[in-house]
C-alpha cells in the first residue's frame, strides 16, 4: 500500500514539474475531494478535466510500473482509458454487466485499498470511472489549461509540454488497444483480430502523430478506439437505442471518420494507426453496415462520439451536437442546423459506406431516416442527393404508395397481395380483363341488339325502368334513371306509348343530355310510373317489351 | 389539374355514371338505327368505340389526361375505321426518356402501354390516373352487361 502510495506521490510530482508550480495548487485544490461530475457546465468540467486527467496518467503509470507483466493491467488500463470516449457523453448509468472490465478495475482498486479519493470513487461506482475517463477525454484541454492559465476556457492543445504526457497516454492507449482488442471484446472475436494487427505495430507510431497533433484540424481519434468504440457501442445509454456490437464496430470506423471530418481538434492523434485500423475494420464493417437497418445513425452517433472523444477539447460541443443531432436525424434531416451537426448526421446515417474511403462529411445521405417500408427497395446513395432531394424523394414514395393503396381497394382481391410488383401485376391483369370484357361484351351487344326500332323502344324503356339500373349497378342508378324519366317527361308522355318510332324519345335524349344530371328521385318514380304505364299501355309488338313489361314491373316493386 | 383528386369518386349519387350509361345507350341507340345493317365485326367496333366515348364522355373523367387521350385514340380509330385496315398509328413521343425511370417497377411500362395516355406521364401520376381509369372501366363494364342481360331476358 505504501508502494502504490509513493508511486502516486511521485507521478503527481512529476506531473508538478512538468507543469510547474502553479499548477501544483490547481491540483491540490482540486484532487483531493472532488465531487462527482452533476452538471456539465463548462468550468467543471475542465477543473474535472484536469483533475481526472491527472488522476488518470498516473493510475495508467501506476499499474503500467507496478504490474509491467500483467496482462489485466493493461486491460484495466485500456478499459479505464477507453471509459472516458463514450462515457463522457453517456448519462453515467453505464450497466456493470457489460463492462467488465471496469468491474476487475474498480475490485483491483479495492484491493489495493488506497485510501485515497480517487481510487474509493472508482470502488464505489462506475459513475466515478465513468467521471474519471470523463475527465481523461478532456485531457488536452486540462494539460493546456494546466499549462497555460487556471482559466476555465478550454484552449486547444497547448505547448510541448503536454507532448510528453500524450506520448504516455499514447503508448498505454496502444498497448491497452492490444489488450482490450485481444481480451475485451468477447463478442468481437472477429474485430479485434482485425484491429490487433494494426495495433501490433503501434507504440512506435504513437509518438509521432504527437508532434503534429497540435494544430492538426483533423485529429484522429485516439489510439484505444476500437476497444472504446466496442464498449461505447455495447453501452445502452449511448446513444439512447439498442446497437449491436457490430455495428458499434462500424459505426466507430465511420464516426471516428466522420468525427476527423467535423473538424475535432485537440487530443492525441494516432495518425499513422488509424487508417490503417480503420482500413482493417472498413471492409468488415461495409459488409456489415449494409445489413443494418435504421438504426444506424444511433450508433454511429455513439462509436463517432466514442472513437473521437478521448482527447479532444471539443467533447462538450460534440456532445451536444450530437445530441442536437440525433433529434434531427429522427425529425428527419431538417435543412437547418449546423454544418456539422448535418455532417455529424449524415456521417452517422453513412456511417457504414464512410468506411471505404474517406469523404466529405457534408456528404449527405441519401434516405437516412426512411421509413421501414421504404428501406426495402431503396438505395441510399452515396452523395448523390442533398436533404431537399432525400425529402422530395420521400414526398413522391409516399404519393405512389397512398395511390397504391387506393389502387389495392379498387382491384378485387388484393387486400391479401402485399408489395409494389405483385400488386402491381395484378393491377395489370385486371385492367386488361376488364378490356377484355369491354371488347367480348360489344361483341354480345353487336349480335343481341338487332337494329330495329323496337328494340331501340325497348332500349329506351329498359332505360326508364329504375330497377333495370339499380339492379345493374353497385351505386344506385337513380340518377341515371332520372335523366331518362324526365327526358320522357318532358318529351310529354304521349309520345311514349304511341309511337313505335324510336327516333323521338332518342332526340329527347339528346337534347336533354347536359341538363339531367340533377333530377330527383320522387319525380323519377312519378315520371317512371307514368312512362311505364304509358309503355305498357303502348302497343308494342316486340316480344322483348313484353318480355321486359312483367320483369320490369317486379323490379319496379322491388324499389 | 387531373391531381386534385386522388380518390375516385364512388358516391352513388354522381352523375358520372348517369353519363356515362346516357351517352352509351344514345351511341347503342345510333348504332342500332343505322340503316345499311354493318357487319357484325364492324358493328362489334362500333360498340366497343361507343363504349369507349361514353367512358371518356363522363363528368368524372373529362377532367382526366386518360380521357382526352382515349378520345384522340378513338378519333384515330374512327379516321382509320372507314374501308382500311386499321393501323395503329404510334405517335413519337420525346417524352419517352420518362416512362422508363429507375424507381418505377418493371411492369410500369405495361401499365402505361393499357392505360390511355399513359406514355407522358409520371408513374406517379399514373397510378392516379390508372385509378380512375380503372373505375370508369368497371362502371362501363357493369353497364354493358346490365343492357345485355336487359335485352336477353
Amino acid at each position: 500500500m505504501i508502494n502504490l502510495f509513493i508511486f502516486t506521490s511521485s507521478f503527481l510530482s512529476l506531473l508538478v514539474l512538468i507543469s510547474g508550480a502553479s499548477k501544483t495548487d490547481y491540483f491540490t485544490s482540486f484532487s483531493p475531494d472532488l465531487p462527482l461530475p452533476t452538471s456539465p457546465s463548462p468550468t467543471f468540467s475542465l477543473i474535472r478535466d484536469s483533475w481526472s486527467t491527472t488522476s488518470n496518467i498516473f493510475f495508467s503509470l501506476f499499474y503500467l510500473y507496478i504490474n509491467p507483466e500483467r496482462s489485466t493491467t493493461p486491460l484495466l488500463l485500456s478499459s479505464h482509458l477507453s471509459l472516458p470516449h463514450f462515457l463522457s457523453f453517456s448519462s453515467h448509468h453505464i450497466p456493470l454487466s457489460t463492462i467488465n472490465p471496469f468491474n476487475h478495475l474498480s475490485s483491483l482498486f479495492s484491493s489495493s485499498s488506497m485510501d485515497r479519493d480517487l481510487f474509493s470513487h472508482i470502488d464505489t461506482d462506475l459513475n466515478s470511472i465513468s467521471y474519471l475517463s470523463l475527465n481523461y477525454d478532456h485531457f488536452d484541454s486540462a494539460l493546456s489549461s494546466i499549462v497555460s492559465s487556471p482559466s476555465a476556457a478550454p484552449t486547444p492543445p497547448g505547448p510541448n509540454d503536454s507532448l510528453v504526457l500524450r506520448e504516455l497516454i499514447g503508448r498505454l492507449g496502444t498497448i491497452c488497444n492490444n489488450k482490450s482488442a485481444s481480451v475485451g471484446a468477447g463478442d468481437h472475436s472477429a474485430n479485434t483480430s482485425c484491429y490487433s494487427t494494426p495495433l501490433s505495430s503501434p507504440p512506435k507510431s504513437s509518438l509521432h502523430p504527437l508532434p503534429n497533433m497540435n494544430p492538426n484540424p483533423n485529429p484522429m481519434p485516439f489510439a484505444p478506439d476500437p476497444g472504446f468504440a466496442d464498449r461505447a457501442a455495447r453501452m445502452p445509454c449511448f446513444g439512447g437505442g439498442p446497437h449491436m456490437a457490430m455495428s458499434g464496430q462500424l459505426s466507430r470506423v465511420s464516426s471516428s471518420q466522420s468525427l476527423m471530418d467535423a473538424g475535432m481538434t485537440g487530443g492525441v492523434q494516432l495518425e499513422g494507426e488509424l487508417p490503417v485500423r480503420e482500413n482493417g475494420a472498413g471492409g468488415r464493417g461495409a459488409n456489415n453496415g449494409r445489413k443494418r437497418k435504421a438504426g444506424v445513425k444511433g450508433k454511429g452517433k455513439e462509436a463517432s462520439l466514442a472513437s473521437s472523444g478521448t482527447v479532444n477539447s471539443k467533447i462538450s460541443e460534440e456532445d451536444q451536437s450530437a445530441k442536437r443531432c440525433r433529434p434531427d436525424c429522427k425529425a428527419g434531416e431538417k435543412k437547418g442546423g449546423t454544418e456539422e451537426k448535418n455532417g455529424n448526421c449524415s456521417e452517422n446515417n453513412n456511417g457504414d459506406r464512410e468506411n471505404k474511403n474517406d469523404s466529405d462529411s457534408n456528404n449527405a445521405n441519401a434516405k437516412p431516416v426512411e421509413p421501414p417500408k421504404d428501406y426495402i427497395h431503396v438505395r441510399a446513395r452515396r452523395g448523390q442527393a442533398t436533404d431537399s432531394h432525400s425529402l422530395a424523394e420521400r414526398v413522391r414514395r409516399e404519393k405512389i404508395s397512398e395511390r397504391m393503396k387506393l389502387l389495392q381497394d379498387l382491384v378485387p382481391g388484393c387486400n391479401k397481395v402485399t408489395g409494389k410488383a405483385v400488386m402491381l401485376d395484378e393491377i395489370i391483369n385486371y385492367v386488361q380483363s376488364l378490356q377484355r370484357q369491354v371488347e367480348f361484351l360489344s361483341m354480345k351487344l353487336a349480335t343481341v341488339n338487332t337494329p330495329s326500332d323496337v328494340n331501340m323502344d325497348n332500349l329506351l324503356q329498359k332505360d326508364m325502368q329504375q330497377p333495370l339500373y339499380r339492379s345493374a349497378f353497385s351505386y344506385p342508378n337513380q340518377p341515371q334513371v332520372a335523366p331518362l324519366n324526365s327526358l320522357l317527361a318532358t318529351n310529354s308522355i304521349p309520345n311514349l306509348g304511341m309511337q313505335p318510332s324510336s327516333n323521338l324519345p332518342f332526340d329527347g335524349f339528346g337534347n336533354a343530355n347536359p341538363q339531367i344530371g340533377g333530377f330527383w328521385e320522387d319525380d323519377l318514380q312519378s315520371v317512371v310510373q307514368m312512362g311505364f304505364g304509358q309503355n305498357q299501355e303502348a302497343a308494342l309488338s316486340s316480344q322483348s317489351f313484353q318480355g321486359s313489361g312483367p320483369s320490369s314491373s317486379d323490379m319496379k316493386i322491388e324499389l | 389539374m387531373n391531381r386534385k383528386n386522388p380518390l375516385p369518386n364512388s358516391n352513388p349519387n354522381s352523375p358520372n355514371s348517369s353519363m356515362q350509361a346516357l351517352h352509351f345507350l344514345q351511341a347503342l341507340a345510333r348504332i342500332a338505327r343505322a340503316a345499311p345493317k354493318p357487319a357484325h365485326s364492324a358493328r362489334t367496333r362500333q360498340i366497343r368505340h361507343a363504349a369507349y366515348a361514353s367512358m371518356a364522355h363522363s363528368s368524372r373523367s373529362s377532367r382526366r389526361t386518360w380521357s382526352r387521350a382515349l378520345l384522340h385514340r378513338l378519333r384515330q380509330w374512327q379516321q382509320q375505321r372507314p374501308g382500311r385496315l386499321l393501323t395503329v398509328r404510334r405517335r413519337v413521343r420525346i417524352v419517352t426518356p420518362i416512362t422508363s425511370r429507375p424507381e418505377e417497377p418493371a411492369r410500369a411500362e405495361t401499365l402505361r402501354q393499357l392505360v390511355p395516355g399513359g406514355r407522358g406521364m409520371e408513374y406517379c401520376n399514373l397510378l392516379e390516373e390508372t385509378a380512375d381509369y380503372v373505375q370508369c372501366l368497371r362502371a362501363q363494364v357493369q353497364l354493358m352487361q346490365t343492357l345485355l342481360d336487359a335485352f336477353s331476358s
